[in-house]
């Protein structure tokens, strides 16, 4: 009888513990968590995004602005020195439904339709022609001119 | 707002005419809520995909023309049941350790909710898995977006379902997952409160919501704490259908674990786990036929992405190869030592991982140990949660190659659906003690 209560009670025991535990954790994270939402309780979207991603956002939102939705855009290749350009899903995620190619996933003969290069460091490392738009002195865009298909000069 | 408050509402509404049709199982209010939106998630988002792969461009108004269509046939059908809902359980006086318990656990999904909805979309998994699908469904209407995300082959709940949220703003994609949250808590209290008291009900309950991943994963915006919530809530009302018969919780449990199955490819292989143990009580029960009550869901909710994403869109699944490499390499008893040993001491330490599963994992030993009544009054459960680890093994078992890298990035998410079914044994197996120490009837 008493082995029976003092197991019951070993049991009920360590649930609490194990709830104690939970709450223990759970309120850390919340801590560390809640802390920068407090702190600037009313900012917008974009404000988080530039809080999280730093300058990338930045960039995101310059890109975004400047191209169109169907726009076509060449990015450097996808290697450590082009970082933050590097990750694919986060410039899909920010910059869909606009198309990204990467310089080196394929001959850039194969993509005859691109609309935009991204200027960033020393890229473009070919000559583009194109209007030039800058946000500062590292990143920007060129927009790719097009001759118009029936260019009389161009046929003499 | 308008918008978001449309598509919640409609979700809601087709959730809640679908469980009229589980006419003779008792819901009451609280978990007949709950069940609406999880089911209307599932089903409305599963007719985005219907609506998608038929080549309609997925926008508001065609999405609302949908629900509007399936609301008007619920309602046909429904419309004598509409008054049915039950209240839930008699109200009674609340002791004052439940009304603490009920605020820790407000607490607890408040601040969930806020860290969610404040932070944007930023964790690498979610981003790359998730929301750039949704985001770009939305974007385009069409579901050949998903090539914008990782894994295309992934099934699509989660990118539909903040697909229409990104239809409306980006800042309020998120509601899903914190609606999730609410969903699996509610209908995990519910199911416990038809046995216990409020106050083991809430403890459990809390137990299970301050699962320290678990939690996290509530603001991390990934699918794993959706296919939980699916497959969790499919393996509570299949507990139920052992308990009662009833052919209603049946079905309910083969629906909720379709969309499993429809929120993450892993959702077969859960599932699976269910179906080997609904088989054996059937084949007991000579009820054999009824299988088919929950086999069917699974196959339209899940295999119909499977052979659309795979035949149209040209993304096959790997998961399944590798799982079909490794049994061909067990059945010719061809086994790694050395690689089953790795993958079970990874396991084991995971287990007893305090900064993710807090106490839980020595507390489910323990009640394993002590409570050994239990083994035998909940063996069905306990033969889904032994299935679900031998899968878990195999799953990690099949990976062919970079191992340990693997299961250091996913072996925390696989276990979310896990710990939930572990919390579920220990209440039923502690709950009334704990009733007894604390001298408390089930009805306060």
């Amino acid at each position: 009888m008493i082995f029976k209560a003092a197991l019951k009670l070993v049991i009920v025991f360590a649930v609490l513990v194990a709830l104690a535990v939970n709450l223990a954790t759970v309120s850390g994270f919340i801590v560390s968590q809640m802390g920068p939402i407090l702190a600037r309780p009313g900012l917008s979207l974009k404000e988080k995004h530039w809080l999280l991603q730093g300058d990338y956002a930045v960039y995101m939102e310059f890109i975004e602005r400047n191209t169109p939705e169907r726009a076509r855009i060449l990015f450097p290749p996808r290697e450590r020195e082009y970082r933050p350009f590097d990750w694919l899903w986060r410039n899909n995620y920010f910059l869909c439904p606009r198309e990204i190619i990467y310089r080196g996933d394929a001959p850039l003969t194969a993509f005859p339709s691109i609309d935009y290069v991204l200027i960033y460091k020393d890229f473009p490392d070919f000559k583009v022609r194109g209007k030039k738009i800058m946000l500062d002195d590292t990143l920007g865009l060129y927009q790719i001119e097009r001759e118009p298909p029936d260019n009389p000069a161009r046929n003499r | 707002m308008i918008w978001i408050i449309f598509q919640l509402g409609c979700m809601f509404w087709v959730g809640w005419n679908i469980t009229l049709f589980f006419k003779d199982g008792r819901i009451g209010l609280l978990e007949r809520a709950a069940l609406a939106y999880a089911l209307g998630a599932g089903v409305v988002t599963f007719a985005g995909f219907l609506l998608g792969a038929a080549g309609v461009t997925l926008n508001p108004s065609s999405l609302g023309a949908a629900y509007l269509g399936i609301s008007l046939v619920l309602f046909i059908v429904n419309r004598k049941r509409l008054g049915m809902a039950e209240t839930g359980h008699p109200r009674s006086r609340r002791h004052p350790v439940a009304l603490v318990l009920f605020i820790i656990l407000a607490l607890v999904i408040v601040f969930s909710g806020i860290i969610n909805m404040y932070w944007p979309a930023h964790y690498p998994d979610s981003i790359g898995s998730w929301l750039a699908k949704g985001k770009a469904i939305a974007a385009t209407g069409s579901l050949s977006a998903v090539r914008f995300g990782s894994h295309p082959q992934y099934p699509l709940h989660v990118p539909l379902s903040t697909a229409l949220m990104f239809l409306h703003s980006e800042a309020m994609a998120k509601i899903p997952f914190t609606l999730n949250y609410i969903c699996l808590i509610i209908i995990f209290f519910t199911y416990l409160r038809r046995t216990l008291s409020a106050v083991s009900a809430l403890l459990f309950t809390l137990l299970m919501a301050t699962l320290p991943y678990l939690f996290e994963q509530s603001y991390r915006a990934c699918a794993d704490l959706t296919c939980a919530l699916y497959y969790v809530s499919g393996t509570l009302y299949l507990c139920l259908f052992f308990r009662e018969g009833k052919k209603s919780w049946l079905i309910l449990s083969g629906l909720l674990c379709g969309l499993s199955v429809w929120t993450k490819s892993e959702g077969w292989f859960l599932t699976g786990a269910d179906v080997i143990v609904l088989f054996v009580y059937l084949l007991r029960k000579k009820r054999v036929g009824l299988l088919i009550y929950f086999i069917l869901p699974t196959l339209i909710l899940g295999g119909s992405w499977s052979v659309y994403s795979s035949v149209m869109l040209g993304y096959s699944n790997r998961f399944f190869g590798n799982f079909k490499d490794s049994s061909e390499g067990i059945i010719q008893c061809r086994l790694s030592w050395w690689k089953l040993e790795s993958v079970l001491r990874y396991i084991w330490q995971k287990f007893l991982e305090k900064e993710a599963w807090g106490g839980l994992g020595p507390l489910f030993l323990i009640v394993l140990l002590l409570c050994w009544k239990s083994l035998k009054k909940f063996g069905y459960l306990l033969a889904i949660i032994m299935l679900n680890f031998i899968i878990l093994v195999f799953v990690f078992y099949s990976i062919p190659k970079d191992l340990q890298k693997m299961m250091h990035q996913t072996i925390k998410r696989e276990y979310v659906h896990f710990f939930p079914l572990l919390v579920f044994y220990i209440a039923l197996s502690v709950g009334p003690v704990l009733d007894a120490v604390l001298n408390i009837s089930r009805k306060s």
